[in-house]
């Protein structure tokens, strides 16, 4: 059963599409994440879920509820949406209480005062704030506000929680600890939940199902493992996690294995494709974690191509090696600093073909009507 | 987990769409957003552009429009175009608008440069003192000048008596008026100029600086040319103030037979007969039509309207710039400057109100009186105008406070509609001459209420103040809403508020002590206006203003002056009182 729904949502600001046949299905309970540069139309997007941007086309329903439907020229208004947003700027009113903030949804449905207050209570014990409801918002510490925004967008139990790059005002450690309890808390109140991010870590670590957009679209829908291990393109690849894209030409294809060469070397190495792969000029995508450097035994293997090790980088817990391999620069993530200086690697066993051509959408995975630019 | 906060099953009231009270209920309440900013509308619109429908009906009309019958004609215009007078008027106008224009620019881009960016002593008191003049009544000020530097004056005539200096000025000549215009118009030249230059980015003139330049030179070849914009749009103001300028021509030009625009519509108004109306109004729709361009311009020059509202002494983040020992002639200058235009006229004032004459042959303390101050407050006419711009000051102020708040919100934090327009209506009274805007009302209430009930009230007036002081307190109040995010309101809207309840619950809320400064400026200025009354006063609604102006004219100088004395005392009581209430709320 699906909690919200959007099908074919299009905007257009001039001649600049902001959104494009944008549909989406978020399940009930869950966790769904837009994910996108800025201006893919993320944002867009939740804010016209929240009736806060009109759409030209399209129509959106809440449960069985239509709130918007361009045809049908219904637009219900914001406040009759049901639903609760935590803006990127938490828009805590100054001049009210934390209690007061919290409060104002449920003064607004006319609920008792004592139940108004228990249910405050209730909430703020629910994100931790619970001694804090006297206080005013400029007594608070960033995560705090960002908590009492929250509290206020759960109090009268909205059907659904909106979330608009809550994290983005925090510091990275809090950003971190803030993720994971919010998640907990999604999944201990199970709202069904629509959070916006440019943030692929967010995006993987938290959600149910990730959407990914790009310039309006949907680039891909699916959960996080599918969208990092299976991108549906090269923007997708490129934009969620590091990716390397090796350009070279598919010289021959078999079944499910195909020979790449990569640009600047002759011999061709041999990849599993999984289908779908043409013969001709391709980008082969590989992640730098799933790269291995082999010794040289296994240089003649199928599979493995030699390189020359030009600059590495420390990162922490690993190290980020780039090596050359024709004309490309591949990033291979190692354990140690040193390699040997030709290094041998080897791909993984299941590899991506993307068109050579940057950005395209070459092979729809998802469900939305394609246009040939 | 226990918590009530479980999966949304159990809807909360008013929430399900098979709730037909709620829905209702919700139409109803969207119904009122609309209704009200429907309303806020039309009401606007009416009362700033619905005005002046009868105007330029009247000016093509054959008679005045509380006659009956009359049929269209373009004699008026004729009439007003074949009038030499008129003529003479607009050439006058003209000479004095380019004269003040050229020598308040002049003074106030001087002023600007050296006491914001020039390290010289005494520049703090000097940026307390220019403000005086834009924020104090101005026609106090006025008779001050006269007092002192007019043929008979005080220090025109001390000069004649001790001296051997020549008298080179004469106020009642066009030049002469243009000198006290520039007295009177430099500070806001001042304003402007500066306000532009405070919005310069300083890293620029430390790049010339980096690359060579000396300070001075920095200023020279970086900063003011990249004022000229700012001086443009300033040109502009002083240019459109000095066309519409009543009380200078009244005071001054009368007596030498010396008209201007104004003053040709205020005799052909008042003192012909029988009035000519017609032409009147003919000579008004052209006026503004002037006008209207010169808004125009100066918004093409000054893109954003909301750019050029009152920025009061922002601090320049720019190093001030040191000159060695020419600073002390500069600060010489400009205290020069303010002993002419400011001290000496208000000691003028002063000693005009405390005397029963003043003339330097005479010791003032020979004939100082407090009798000026009795007969001011013993006169029925002189305490019915000080106790009717009371009335406008205080209750006009808070209504067109609630107006000012009321346009604002609809025009920028709402969906409605027309709502652009809405800006442009409240900002346009700019372009319309006070005289104009009396003319207006007075026609509008001739055709809606011919027997003059409201005209003759104080409401008539009062309403045409605050219609012409619309555009001011809309340009103190726009920036504390433009710098409200709308992601306050937005969290309102979505935690199920409509749009009149989340503007009333958080905005209003949060906008308060703008609305106060809103007030406060609305006091100030409704407290000083007069232009408008000029064609609609009649016994029982004066206002300070306009009975200074009336009795000065027929040669009451000591009562005029006390009178003058009280408009500056309570308006700087106000302001004070203000200055520090607002002072402790920022502080705290």
């Amino acid at each position: 059963m699906a909690e919200l729904s959007i099908t074919s949502l299009g905007k257009s600001f001039g001649d600049v599409r902001a959104l494009d046949s944008v549909t989406i299905v978020a399940e009930e309970g869950k966790l769904l994440t837009l994910l996108g540069p800025s201006g893919c139309g993320k944002s867009t997007t939740l804010w016209s879920v929240a009736g806060l941007h009109t759409p030209d086309t399209g129509t959106i329903s809440i449960g069985d509820r239509v709130v918007y439907d361009a045809e049908r020229r219904v637009e219900v208004p914001p406040e009759d949406r049901q639903c609760g947003v935590v803006f990127q700027s938490y828009a805590i009113w100054p001049h009210m209480s934390v209690a007061d903030n919290v409060g104002y949804p449920l003064k607004l449905r006319k609920v008792a005062k004592a139940e108004r207050r228990n249910r405050i209570e209730e909430v703020l014990a629910l994100v931790e704030l619970d001694h804090l409801g006297g206080r005013y918002p400029h007594e608070l510490s960033g995560g705090q506000q960002q908590r009492v925004a929250l509290a206020r967008s759960l109090a009268y139990q909205p059907r659904l929680l909106l979330l608009d790059e809550p994290f983005s005002n925090l510091d990275a450690k809090l950003r971190e600890r803030a993720r994971d309890w919010l998640r907990d808390l999604q999944q201990r109140v199970g709202i069904t939940t629509v959070f916006v991010t440019h943030d692929q870590d967010e995006a993987l670590s938290m959600s149910d199902r990730v959407v990914v957009m790009n310039a309006g679209r949907v680039a891909q829908i699916g959960t996080p493992e599918e969208v990092y291990g299976d991108p549906a393109d090269g923007f997708v690849a490129d934009f969620v996690g590091s990716i390397n894209l090796v350009p070279g030409e598919i010289v021959r294809v078999d079944g499910d294995d195909a020979d790449f060469v990569v640009e600047g070397t002759s011999d061709p190495v041999r990849v599993r494709v999984d289908g779908g792969a043409r013969v001709g000029p391709g980008r082969l995508g590989v992640r730098p974690e799933a790269i291995a450097i082999v010794g040289e035994g296994d240089a003649d293997r199928l599979g493995t191509v030699r390189g020359i090790a030009l600059e590495h980088r420390f990162l922490g817990d690993h190290y980020r090696q780039t090596i050359g391999v024709g004309n490309a620069r591949v990033s291979v993530q190692t354990p140690l600093a040193s390699i040997p200086e030709h290094p041998v690697l080897r791909f993984p066993d299941v590899c991506k073909v993307f068109p050579a051509s940057t950005d395209q959408q070459p092979r729809p995975s998802v469900p939305t009507p394609q246009e040939t630019p | 987990m226990s918590l009530t906060v479980d999966a949304p099953t159990g809807r909360e009231p008013g929430g399900s769409v098979t709730d037909p009270p709620a829905r209702d209920r919700s139409r109803t309440r969207r119904e009122r957003s609309r209704l009200v900013q429907f309303a806020t509308w039309i009401v606007a619109t009416v009362l700033v552009v619905g005005p002046l429908v009868p105007v330029v009906w009247a000016s093509l009309w054959t008679v005045p429009l509380y006659d009956d019958g009359g049929a269209f004609t373009l004699d008026n215009y004729g009439d007003l175009l074949s009038d030499g007078a008129w003529w003479t008027a607009v050439g006058n106008t003209v000479v004095f608008a380019i004269l003040t224009t050229a020598g308040a620019l002049v003074l106030g881009a001087a002023l600007a440069v050296l006491l914001q960016r020039v390290d010289m002593p005494g520049s703090r008191i000097y940026r307390s003192l220019v403000l005086g003049p834009v924020v104090l009544p101005g026609l106090p000020l006025m008779l001050g000048w006269i007092a002192m530097y007019s043929p008979a004056g005080y220090v025109t005539s001390w000069i004649e008596r001790n001296t051997p200096l020549p008298i080179f000025w004469n106020l009642y000549s066009v030049p002469g008026m243009a000198l006290v215009a520039i007295g009177s118009l430099t500070p806001l030249m001042y304003m402007v100029i500066g306000s532009a230059m405070s919005t310069l980015d300083s890293t620029l003139e430390n790049a010339a600086r980096v690359n060579g330049a000396s300070p001075l030179r920095a200023l020279f070849s970086v900063t003011v040319p990249m004022l000229r914009p700012g001086m443009l749009n300033a040109g502009v103001i002083c240019m459109a103030l000095s066309l519409e300028v009543v009380g200078i021509p009244l005071l001054l030009g009368t007596s030498s037979n010396i008209d201007f625009i104004s003053t040709y519509l205020v005799d052909n108004w008042s003192n012909e007969f029988p009035p000519r109306q017609g032409l009147v109004s003919a000579g008004a729709v052209m006026l503004l039509g002037v006008m209207t361009l010169l808004l125009v311009l100066r918004n093409r020059f000054a893109g954003d309207l909301a750019r050029f509202t009152t920025t009061t002494g922002k601090p320049t983040a720019s190093l001030p710039i040191t000159v060695g020992r020419v600073r002390w002639l500069m600060s010489a200058f400009v205290g020069c400057y303010f002993a002419i235009t400011l001290i000496i006229p208000a000691i003028g004032l002063f000693l005009t109100a405390f005397t029963t004459v003043l003339t330097p042959y005479i010791d003032p303390w020979d004939v100082a009186t407090l009798d000026n101050f009795s007969t001011v407050l013993e006169n029925p006419v002189f305490r019915r105008s000080i106790v009717n711009s009371l009335l406008i000051a205080t209750i006009g102020g808070a209504l067109t406070t609630l107006a000012v708040t009321t346009i604002a919100l609809v025009a920028h934090r709402s969906s409605f509609r027309y709502r652009r327009s809405l800006q442009y209506v409240t900002l346009y009274p700019r372009a319309i001459p006070g005289i104009v805007t009396g003319m207006a009302f007075f026609w509008s209430f001739v055709v809606i209420d011919p027997n003059g009930i409201v005209r003759s009230s104080l409401w008539g007036i009062g309403l045409a103040f605050a219609v012409r002081s619309l555009a001011l307190g809309y340009s103190a109040f726009y920036p504390a809403l433009a710098a409200l995010g709308e992601d306050l309101e937005r969290a309102a809207r979505v935690s199920g508020a409509d749009w009149l309840t989340a503007m009333r619950t958080i905005l209003v809320r949060l906008l308060r002590p703008a609305m106060a400064v809103s007030y406060v400026l609305l006091f100030v200025a409704l407290f000083a206006d007069y232009d408008p009354a000029l064609f609609m006063v009649s016994p029982g609604n004066e206002v300070i203003g306009l009975t200074m102006l009336n009795l000065w004219i027929t040669g009451v100088a000591g009562p005029v002056a006390a009178l003058g004395i009280i408009q500056l005392v309570v308006t700087a009581v106000v302001l004070g009182t203000a200055r520090l209430v607002f002072g402790r709320i920022s502080n705290g």
